[in-house]
């Protein structure tokens, strides 16, 4: 009955006229020029007839060799035909060969059971197939993208479904060390390329059947996989709709990496500051998700975005959670002085001595004259020099093998901080400035907002250089409104500073111990506000009444 | 306008968005941008009278290049850290214009460390006209120390030194050190104006000028000797503190006077007192550690009445004589000679002030302004007159919070 009805729809089917024509003749060429769009493909069901799909799966995608369709008679029968097919590389061919090959072709003859093409798919998914992942196929579409993503397809003649057998089986590189994030205490793990290991990481960290792992796919070539994942009562339903409809609204033909998909889904394309968080580190993301956010997970790359995304997220560090609180506030600090420097020493360097030299302490002042006593350069001219160089150093080391990297260093160290200031072409103090703002430009935990400083440095210096204190003040005021006015997801990019939220300071002007920090953040944690018991500081008493730790 | 800027192609608005700010930017930038080492950095400014009745300036300009970097090796003659450069003019500020045509770099003065004035000038034309300019100029701090120079300027600009590269960072530095003695009042700029305008105080300040080196050999020795550099003949020294009716030198202080006038202004933050031993009368010295002074007025039948109350604490740090200091007698027994002493120094300061030169350096005028301000407007105006008849009493608190580390002096053993 219902093969008689399919029977029709294929029969009604306007594939089939290019079908039969590419039947009877053998034209190579016309064969290969015919692509087939997703939409035709979704339309075009299988056929029962075992040649007939063979034939269209050799025009969809026969040309490439690593596509392997083996034939076989199924059980006892000689007459019904089996075939199966698959990419080499993508799928384990032990599991292929043991779990599929044979039971079809041995174990189903002997257990002896009837060729009906009535309960033969049937029988076949349910006494045959010994693995897990396996489900049937229906259109040409379903077909494909799961030999595209490591499935084996298993097609019996007289059957208008084909069975999809997922046994994905490709070497991934194992886990290893984030390399982008560093840390001295904290998990040694990073993402990898891997869509599967990294969700994986994830489970592992997050053991709770509220974590929502969505899979999509994006790219009309690429098909890459995404996956959002979020925490069910965690995340509010809104932003995770927003997050999916902003995906979904990606229309590219190939998603090679997370920044492909962060460009699409920003609030303002036209603004230098990062609005999405990203990390190789999957105890980040757990972070992340712990506080409401929104994590989009791609295929192709160990890098895993994090939305909504804050300024001052930016400046936190995994492992300011891992240490002892006092350092780490400390620490925090550090960092948030050392992004100042990054953004403005330059400019101020450049302001001061070239129009407010009366602010600079006496001695100071006389020393730096000496210093620049013959150099041929203004000092605005000088910075843009030394920054240049520097920059371009700082590219020269990030590009090269490792064995020539040592090379760079050793020149730039001889000719900028050795045969330059011998030679009078820049001042020694210059060198000084530019090392200090290179050195904090390194201290920011992330590389993209650490970039956005390397980059605002330069105007800032100009302005500094034309119009001083004043021009520098007029920059920073034009960045504080500009980053007032950013939004991330919603969420106000300058949040818990700007609007204000005076209980999340506790991880921002200083990084709270963890019994006090009892709430997520106001602007992602709104569903569920409490993270954890109150009162819970260690004391040498318990107040239950109990005896704990030291009293005993 | 909008629609039309709207209607421009894409990429002449994005060079639009670039250009414009770029434009806005530069143009009225830079025109007062000037770099460091362009700069003839002044660190001290001297004023003088000239031989023709106008006013002479001395600015000691430094030289960078000398300074920097430290002296490297021996045998190369260094060159001299500074230049000293003077002209005259009918005002300060035409005198200084006059001054860059023969400097090669235009004056700063936001580094100006001193600025002397010629006792000469002070007492004779007063230095109303001269301030002006020092109030007026941007570039001239109000912390810049004042002070009067005594005998020829440019000599006490161009001591040669040896610690300090230039003389005006040498006087400087020893104006830092005054808590050390508390022998001489010096004021800063600012302070010192605000005296002068006062109706109710006068102002004072340090004076400097160059003494004997006794440190100097009489005899020279072989100079060609490597590295032996002579001491110089003369020293600049702080040899008390001038004061002023108005805006015109009337007289100075010597040091021990100097300091009962700080008494006074609560303004001794150290130094060594002397007092006669017990006894004995041979010195014994302490060191004053901290004191604060308290005026209280009274008005009584037309006559004003001051209260000077003092109190100090101080460390023994050296006697000339036996004392069994063990013993808390003999503390409370110095403590009263210190008081005494103290007393002096104040009163011959208040002597000096309110019967020679009749001049309220000690601001008595400004406490009765404080305090009473209704009489204060009565007699405001003869306040120069009334101020030598005013009845001053002094009272003294002392105290001695240590011996160091010995209870009895070294003394030879008899045999």
């Amino acid at each position: 009955m219902a093969l008689s009805l399919f029977k029709n729809i294929f029969r009604k089917s306007p594939l089939r006229k290019p079908l039969e024509t590419s039947n009877k003749g053998t034209d190579a060429a016309a064969r290969s020029s015919k692509t087939y769009t997703s939409e035709e493909l979704k339309n075009m069901t299988a056929s029962p007839h075992l040649e007939v799909n063979l034939n269209i799966l050799e025009k969809i995608m026969g040309q490439s060799g690593d596509v392997i369709s083996r034939r076989f008679r199924l059980g006892l029968s000689d007459t019904v035909e089996a075939a199966l097919i698959y990419i080499e590389g993508l799928v384990d061919k032990n599991i292929i060969n043991r779990d599929i090959m044979k039971p079809l072709m041995l174990e189903y003859r002997m257990a002896g059971y009837p060729i009906s093409t009535e309960s033969l798919m049937d029988k076949v998914k349910n006494f045959a197939v010994t693995t897990c992942n396996v489900r049937s196929a229906r259109t040409m579409q379903d077909v494909v993208n799961g030999i595209l993503c490591g499935g084996v397809a298993v097609l019996i003649d007289g059957l208008d479904t084909a069975l999809l057998v997922n046994i994905k089986g490709w070497s991934t590189r194992g886990i290893s060390e984030p390399q982008s994030e560093m840390l001295v205490r904290g998990s040694r793990e990073g993402f990898t390329e891997d869509l599967r290991t990294n969700t994986t990481l994830m489970r592992r960290r997050l053991r709770s059947p509220n974590l929502v792992l969505e899979q999509s796919n994006v790219g009309r070539v690429s098909s890459t996989g995404v996956i959002t994942a979020y925490i069910k009562g965690l995340a509010d339903p809104d932003m995770v709709d927003e997050v999916k409809s902003r995906l979904r609204r990606i229309d590219i033909d190939g998603v090679l990496e997370s920044g492909y998909l962060e460009e699409f889904i920003e609030d303002n394309p036209y603004s230098p500051f990062p609005q999405v968080l990203h990390t190789e580190r999957p105890d980040r993301v757990a972070a992340a998700l712990l506080d409401g956010r929104v994590a989009v997970l791609t295929d192709g790359t160990p890098f895993v975005l994090i939305v909504p995304a804050e300024f001052v997220t930016f400046l936190h560090s995994p492992e300011d959670y891992n240490e002892r609180y006092m350092i780490s506030t400390a620490i925090r600090w550090l960092r948030y002085i050392a992004f100042i420097i990054s953004l403005l020493l330059p400019s101020l360097y450049i302001a001061i001595t070239t129009f407010h030299q009366e602010m600079i302490p006496t001695r100071l002042l006389i020393s730096l004259a000496s210093a620049r006593e013959g150099v041929p350069f203004p000092a605005l001219v000088e910075a843009l020099l030394m920054e240049f160089t520097f920059e371009a150093l700082r590219e020269a080391g990030v590009r090269l093998p490792r064995a020539v990297g040592q090379a760079v260093s050793i020149v730039g160290a001889l000719v900028i901080g050795q045969a330059a200031v011998q030679a009078g072409i820049v001042s020694p103090l210059m060198v000084i400035v530019v090392a200090l703002t290179g050195i904090s430009s390194f201290v920011n935990p992330a590389f993209n907002i650490a970039l956005t400083m390397r980059f605002l440095r330069f105007p800032m210096m100009i302005l500094a250089g034309t119009l001083g204190l004043f021009g520098v003040m007029a920059g920073v005021l034009a960045i504080l409104i500009h980053t007032a006015g950013l939004r991330s997801f919603g969420v106000p990019y300058m949040a818990s500073l700007a609007p204000l939220h005076a209980k999340d300071l506790k991880d921002v002007a200083v990084r709270a111990p963890w019994w006090a920090m009892d709430n997520r953040p106001a602007e992602t944690g709104k569903l569920n506000r409490r993270r954890q018991a109150p009162g819970i500081k260690p004391s040498p008493a318990d107040p239950a009444g109990g005896r704990r730790g030291g009293s005993r | 306008m909008n629609s039309a800027i709207k209607r421009l192609p894409t990429t002449i608005k994005l060079l639009l968005a670039i250009l414009v700010p770029a434009v806005i930017i530069t143009q009225p930038g830079c025109w007062d941008q000037r770099e460091v080492e362009r700069l003839g950095i002044v660190m001290a400014t001297a004023v003088e009278t000239s031989p023709d009745g106008r006013v002479r300036i001395i600015v000691q300009n430094i030289n960078p290049s000398a300074m920097g970097k430290t002296a490297e090796g021996g045998g190369e003659e260094k060159a001299k850290p500074y230049r000293n450069r003077s002209s005259d003019g009918d005002t300060l500020f035409e005198a200084i214009r006059t001054l860059s045509r023969q400097t090669p770099r235009q004056l700063f003065f936001a580094h100006n460390q001193v600025i002397i004035i010629s006792e000469k000038l002070a007492s004779s034309r007063g230095i109303t006209e001269i301030m002006d300019f020092f109030e007026r100029n941007p570039q001239i701090r109000r912390t810049t120390w004042i002070l009067v120079g005594k005998g020829d300027l440019s000599s006490l600009l161009d001591e040669p030194g040896r610690l300090e590269f230039t003389p005006a960072q040498r006087i400087f530095g020893i104006i830092n050190e005054r808590n050390l003695t508390s022998q001489y009042g010096v004021k800063r700029l600012g302070d010192f104006m605000e005296m002068m305008e006062s109706e109710g105080t006068q102002p004072f300040t340090a004076i400097i000028e160059r003494k004997h080196n006794i440190a100097r050999p009489d005899e020279q020795r072989d100079t060609q000797q490597e590295g032996h550099i002579s001491e110089p003949r003369q020293n600049i020294t702080m040899s008390g503190t001038a004061i002023f009716r108005r805006d015109k030198m009337v007289g100075y202080l010597n040091p021990k006077e100097s300091r009962g006038l700080l008494w006074v202004k609560g303004e001794v933050e150290g130094g060594i007192i002397n007092i006669p031993a017990p006894g004995t009368q041979k010195p014994v010295s302490l060191e004053i550690l901290r004191s604060s002074t308290r005026l209280e007025t009274d008005i009584k039948d037309g006559r004003i009445y001051m209260t000077v109350k003092i109190k100090e604490e101080s460390n023994l740090v050296e006697t000339t004589a036996p004392l069994n200091l063990t013993k808390p007698e003999t503390i409370e027994r110095l403590e009263k000679l210190l008081a005494v002493a103290i007393r002096e120094e104040v009163e011959s300061a208040l002597a000096r002030a309110q019967h020679e030169y009749r001049t309220d350096i000690f601001g008595f005028g400004e406490e009765i302004h404080r305090k009473h301000p209704g009489q204060w407007k009565e007699i405001k105006d003869n306040w120069s007159d009334i101020f030598p008849d005013v009845e001053v009493e002094v009272q003294v608190d002392a105290k001695i919070l240590r011996t160091g580390l010995v209870t009895k002096p070294v003394k030879p053993k008899q045999s």
